[in-house]
């Protein structure tokens, strides 16, 4: 091999590799992003799921929260009930007594 | 209500290609990834053949390419457009190909082992090419290539990868001697 076909060689010496029809794609996937894009993008992913939980739990709280309400109601009513028959009963006591 | 397209969607036929790069250009510097995208398209085969050049397996040109992109994509405000984009977009690749070869180690053991080389003609020869150049420093083998592959003169080699024109003479005059020296011995 001589200098000459060195250089035709070298003149030849080519991989020609093509990109395939995705390599601008995989490019644009790989691109970094800011902070503001980042953030934008986070919070279009979990801006659903926090709003349908959101929900969730108010309606869990709406729920628990009057079973809770009318429990309490009927337990101080009846508590009540007690407390102001006792008066009575000690009214109707002392009347009799006094008699 | 203001219509407002795309920068790669807005473009007419009529604009002209220097015209269309520079739209394309400043879009990709305001963030527009579909211009970006555009861009990529217009120089993606130059980058691939230029890579070719150095590497002979698809992954490594590969590689090289991507990371051409995404340092355009990250470097984009410091080309000045004096001149034109392929021009940046080459010097970008070149630098990065030159880096890969200079840290590349195992040139010799690559060739030694069973991996296909990639030519379209013969590849006993081709790999006697291959065998030459990795007696050749990479900064000598980068000239060369530039030099007798691309056939680039000394002077744009030179304003391209950012060295001066004596250390491009200097190293392509020892590369061709080293070359005439190995011929010599194998002959």
């Amino acid at each position: 091999m001589t200098e000459d076909d060195v250089r035709r060689l070298l003149r030849e010496h080519h991989a020609r590799f093509e990109p395939d029809a995705h390599f601008a794609d995989r490019i644009v996937a790989r691109l970094p992003r800011n902070e503001a894009w980042s953030f934008g993008w986070a919070a279009r992913r979990v801006l659903p799921v926090s709003l349908a939980l959101a929900l969730v739990l108010t309606i869990a709280v709406v729920v628990t929260g009057r079973s809770a309400s009318g429990t309490a109601e009927s337990a101080s009513v009846s508590a009540f009930s007690t407390n102001v028959s006792d008066p009575l009963e000690w009214l109707l006591e002392s009347r009799q007594e006094l008699r | 209500m203001e219509l407002v397209l795309p920068i790669a969607m807005a473009m007419t036929d009529t604009d002209s290609p220097d015209a269309v790069e520079a739209q394309l250009v400043a879009a990709s510097r305001r963030g527009d990834e579909a211009a970006f995208a555009s861009l990529v398209r217009r120089h993606q085969s130059r980058v691939f053949r230029l890579a070719g050049r150095f590497f002979r397996r698809l992954e490594d040109v590969e590689d090289v390419a991507q990371e051409t992109f995404l340092t355009a994509w990250r470097r984009l405000s410091t080309y000045e457009a004096r001149a034109p984009f392929e021009h940046w977009i080459t010097r970008v690749c070149l630098r990065l190909c030159y880096a890969r070869l200079a840290s590349e180690r195992r040139r010799e053991e690559r060739l030694e082992s069973s991996e296909p080389v990639a030519s379209p003609h013969d590849p006993v020869v081709a790999i006697d090419v291959e065998r030459l150049l990795a007696t050749l420093a990479p900064a000598d083998r980068f000239v060369l290539l530039l030099l007798d592959g691309e056939g680039w003169s000394v002077k744009e080699i030179a304003e391209r990868i950012g060295w001066t024109a004596t250390n491009v003479k200097v190293r392509a005059f020892r590369a061709r001697r080293r070359l005439r020296r190995v011929l010599e011995e194998g002959s």
